[in-house]
């Protein structure tokens, strides 16, 4: 080829780019963090769920581990009213070999041991978003989701269809998920949209004037995957929710009331059973001195009930959140979540009622303190044999530094004393479970 | 032929020469101090005028503003009874007393004849001083025959070089500022300016340099967010510092007394911003912040009545319009539009029912500045808090004329932000699109601020000389550019 028709060929090529950029604007948006932490616990193994601690022994050794989890944030904005949403994932624990999938032993996909190339980039989240009109909103694909009473029936990445109207300070949100769909497993039709968990949503929000808003919302849980497929018996769950928050004074008030009825097939032989749970919160947060001071209480019940055919406890989607508290170990604030460590006492929040009380103080421009004890009790004492129904006190600090404005090191420690509920309910009996505790330091850099 | 082109080249050179040296020598006349008589508060400005415009000539050039002057003249005019007197003192920029003159007379008819007199017998003094502005050969003598060469301070699109005038640039200054502020104009022609870094408030006199007056340190979980003066009804001069304290507005009022910065009103729920709407006269606006919205609903016009701050005549936002990145222009019919900036940068114009009519191709704004809510999806983002970005400010002028800051930087990605170097430019809407009408040189650092003082036709570039660091909190420095 001589270097006329080079030169030809780069010249057309380079047009032809030139032509081919859109005439809009096209926006790359990234975000992104990494989470390291290093921690040393006698309840926190590198896993997720509740921490049962009756039935556990007396005496735990300290897990002492490193994680860390790196997200990383891609936006594709074609307009203002179009865009994309991709949110992909690494987790790793050193040393680890079955982080991802597989058991030990199996072939190395962790990335986390010695020669660290493994394959560890999970998908979060994956979704459209756009707008029809300036009025109204419309997500699919793979998002995050957050219910309207502060995460306590579900605080999920959920594959969703969600719309968004509004009218001038109301705004309505109806949305559809699919949970889970079972088809094709033991004893489940193969027909897909057979055997699924749907989740229909409903958020009223309205804006009362600047330092008030309300929501209602009405969330219909349908399991139709339930329990083996070998019998009918399909979960059908209303959860109805009233919140609020306002400002008056220099003081926040935020708070919510929900109730749950539903009713599961042939949960006992051919009779159904009913649901009948409750949730409640109250939260006060005022700035004093140099931070700001707060205060809440929570309520879910629990199953009191020795009836199979009434179950009164507060059923979560299967993963809920509770961050007002700020706790540690009794309850899952996902802040305190940073990697893949994800365990608590009610890491599903229900049978639990909750009173914290904490103060976020700003020492210096870049150091900080903060500090929280909360009180916990169950409201349904079923988890244990004993009749005590206090569970214990958590108290936790933590101080960090901002090293930089996207970087800040932190160090970490939570301790509870365990009260009369696991009185000697350690295996055998006749010992209480040693007390839980957790010390982490971390690094956190997000941009 | 090439020799003929040669001596062109040499004669041009020659001339260019010629005229540089021949520059009028630039005098400021301050305000005149006035003693004894009636309407001293009117003869301040008129003797000023009066003064500066007989001065006025082909050896001496009356400038507007202290920082671009060679020598600032101040003066008394004294009265008892009938006689009045009136005293005038040259100095250079750095002070110096170069000579002192003075007239006097026996009623007011004789007043302006002996302005003119004042004005003859100093610009005798100062020709004298400073021959070599009177077109002498290039021949350099003496030192007071070299003035700084003119810095380029403004590209205009169709005069890329001739723009250029002198600048002034304020020396390294403790403390890397985000927002700045003027106050008064100082008798002396500087001014009274405020600075302010994340919890600190500075108050310095701008003259011949920035000079540290007072400085007011915030709690440690307070955030200045902007800062904004205006002229309350006494004449007074308040400052509005908006602050953000744990996810909510607690503002502030100081004053100034003597010296000292006073605060006056503090948790004030609102986002302030004082500036000149359409080009109109400078007024006080504020903004509230919802549950939801971090600038909830509209803008109003906001008057300080004591310790109340009364709201009226509410201004409905554009989408992506808060009282920060908004402003108003008219066009040459009396249409008014309104202009902002949006999250990614570009600068839209709406029509009168607040419809998207235009925007930029190229991006605007940035700022580094942020306020933190704690209401971000810790579990999806993995930090407590969600940050707000501030946004650099749209001025319009009595002109029409749409300023806008522009910062650009290396990294700038999601909530990590390093701006490296910033720019103004001045934008006219044409009928159907803003057309550049001209740009500052890039700054050489982060831009956080500027201030346009459309009375001086200054603009007052604020930058980041060395960012906070673990143990320091930084460096800033001013920039001082006057607006052909």
């Amino acid at each position: 080829m001589n270097i006329k028709k080079t030169v030809a060929i780069a010249t057309a090529a380079g047009a032809l780019a030139a032509i081919s950029v859109p005439a809009m604007a096209f926006e790359n948006e990234f975000h992104g963090l990494l989470n390291f932490n290093t921690t040393f616990s006698n309840f926190q193994d590198g896993a997720s769920g509740n921490f049962n601690i009756a039935g556990t022994t007396e005496k735990k050794m300290m897990n002492n581990y490193f994680e860390q989890r790196v997200r990383l944030q891609y936006i594709a904005k074609a307009s203002d009213d179009l865009k994309m949403v991709t949110h992909f994932e690494i987790n790793n624990r050193f040393g680890n070999i079955n982080t991802v999938a597989g058991t030990k032993g199996a072939a190395d996909i962790s990335g986390s041991d010695l020669d660290t190339d493994g394959l560890t980039l999970v998908t979060k989240h994956a979704y459209l978003d756009f707008n029809v009109g300036k009025d109204f909103n419309t997500k699919l694909g793979l998002m995050p989701y957050k219910d309207t009473i502060k995460g306590l029936f579900i605080d999920a990445d959920i594959p969703a269809i969600m719309t968004t109207t509004k009218f001038g300070a109301y705004t309505l949100g109806v949305g559809f998920s699919r949970l889970l769909d079972e088809a094709g497993a033991a004893g489940a039709s193969t027909r897909l949209g057979g055997a699924d968990r749907d989740l229909f949503i409903l958020d009223n929000t309205f804006a009362v004037n600047k330092d008030t808003k309300a929501a209602l919302s009405y969330y219909y849980y349908a399991d139709y995957s339930a329990t083996g497929h070998t019998l009918d018996q399909d979960i059908l769950l209303s959860t109805l929710a009233l919140s609020g928050e306002t400002k008056l004074g220099g003081l926040s008030l935020s708070g919510f009331a929900a109730m749950q009825a539903g009713v599961q097939k042939n949960v006992v032989g051919t009779s159904s059973g009913n649901y009948h749970g409750y949730a409640a919160n109250v939260a006060a947060k005022m700035a004093v001195g140099p931070g700001t001071a707060r205060t809440a209480f929570l309520f879910t019940s629990g199953d009191n009930n020795t009836s199979a055919t009434s179950n009164k406890a507060w059923i979560p989607s299967g993963v809920s959140s509770y961050n007002e508290g700020g706790m540690m170990i009794i309850a899952r604030s996902t802040a305190n979540s940073p990697t893949s460590t994800d365990r608590y006492i009610r890491r599903n929040v229900t049978n639990l009622a909750l009173l914290t009380m904490g103060y976020d103080a700003n020492l210096t421009d870049k150091l900080y303190t903060n500090g929280n004890v909360g009180l916990a009790w169950t409201p349904a004492s079923g988890e244990t044999t004993h009749r005590a129904d206090f569970m214990g006190a958590e108290l936790n600090v933590e101080t960090g530094y901002k090293l930089y404005s996207n970087l800040t090191l932190k160090a970490q420690a939570a301790y509870m004393v365990l009260g009369g509920l696991y009185k000697n309910t350690a295996i055998g009996a006749t010992a209480t479970p040693e007390n839980p505790y957790s010390m982490r330091l971390h690094a956190q850099y997000s941009f | 032929m090439n020799k003929l082109i040669l001596l062109l080249v040499f004669l041009l050179a020659s001339l260019i020469n010629s005229f540089a040296f021949a520059a009028p020598l630039r005098v400021f006349v301050a305000e005149i101090n006035t003693a004894g008589g009636q309407s001293k508060d009117e003869m301040k400005p008129m003797l000023q005028n009066l003064l500066a415009s007989r001065l006025n000539g082909d050896a001496i050039a009356a400038v507007g503003s202290a920082p671009e002057a060679d020598i600032v003249v101040t003066g008394t005019y004294v009265t008892i009874g009938k006689i009045f007197s009136l005293d005038a003192m040259a100095k250079t920029s750095a002070g110096k007393i170069l000579t002192r003159a003075f007239v006097q007379g026996e009623s007011q008819d004789d007043l302006i004849p002996a302005v003119g007199k004042l004005a003859d017998k100093l610009s005798a003094e100062l020709v004298k001083m400073y021959p070599a502005t009177q077109g002498s050969p290039g021949i350099i003598k003496n030192e007071q025959q070299l003035r700084p060469a003119p810095v380029g301070e403004f590209i205009k699109l169709s005069e890329q070089e001739q723009g250029s005038v002198g600048g002034w640039l304020s020396k390294r200054l403790e403390g890397a500022a985000n927002l700045i502020a003027t106050g008064k104009n100082l008798p002396d022609g500087g001014r009274e300016i405020f600075l302010a870094e994340n919890r600190r408030l500075s108050y310095y006199r701008q003259g011949s340099d920035m000079n540290l007056v007072a400085e007011v340190e915030m709690r440690t979980s307070e955030k200045i967010i902007s800062l904004d003066t205006i002229e309350n009804s006494d004449g007074a001069l308040d400052i509005y510092v908006t602050i953000v304290r744990s996810d909510e507005l607690a503002s502030q009022v100081w004053q100034l007394k003597g010296d000292k910065l006073v605060k006056v009103l503090e948790n004030l729920p609102f986002f302030f911003r004082s500036f000149t709407l359409a080009g109109a006269p400078r007024k006080l606006y504020a903004q509230s912040m919802g549950r939801d919205a971090d600038f909830y609903g509209d803008i109003s016009e906001a008057i300080r009545n004591g310790s109340n701050i009364i709201l009226k005549n509410p201004i409905k936002m554009p989408r992506y319009g808060n009282i920060y990145n908004f402003n108003k222009l008219l066009d040459r019919d009396g249409k008014i539009f309104t202009v902002a900036i949006n999250p990614d940068g570009y600068l839209i114009v709406y029509d009168q029912g607040l419809k998207e009519l235009w925007r930029s191709n190229d991006k605007f704004g940035g700022s580094e500045l942020f306020f933190q809510k704690e209401d971000a999806d810790v579990r999806t983002t993995g930090n407590k808090f969600r940050s707000i970005f501030m946004n650099q400010r749209v001025q319009v002028t009595a002109k029409g004329e749409v300023l806008v800051g522009k910062n650009d930087g290396f990294w700038v990605m999601g909530d990590a932000r390093s701006y490296n170097k910033g720019a103004v430019y001045s934008l006219v809407w044409n009928g159907s699109s803003l057309d550049e009408k001209w740009r500052t040189k890039d700054t050489q650092n982060y831009m956080p601020d500027y201030v346009f003082d459309e009375a001086r036709n200054e603009l007052l570039i604020l930058q980041t000389v060395q960012r906070p660091g673990v143990t320091t909190r930084g460096a800033s420095s001013l920039a001082i550019k006057k607006v052909e």
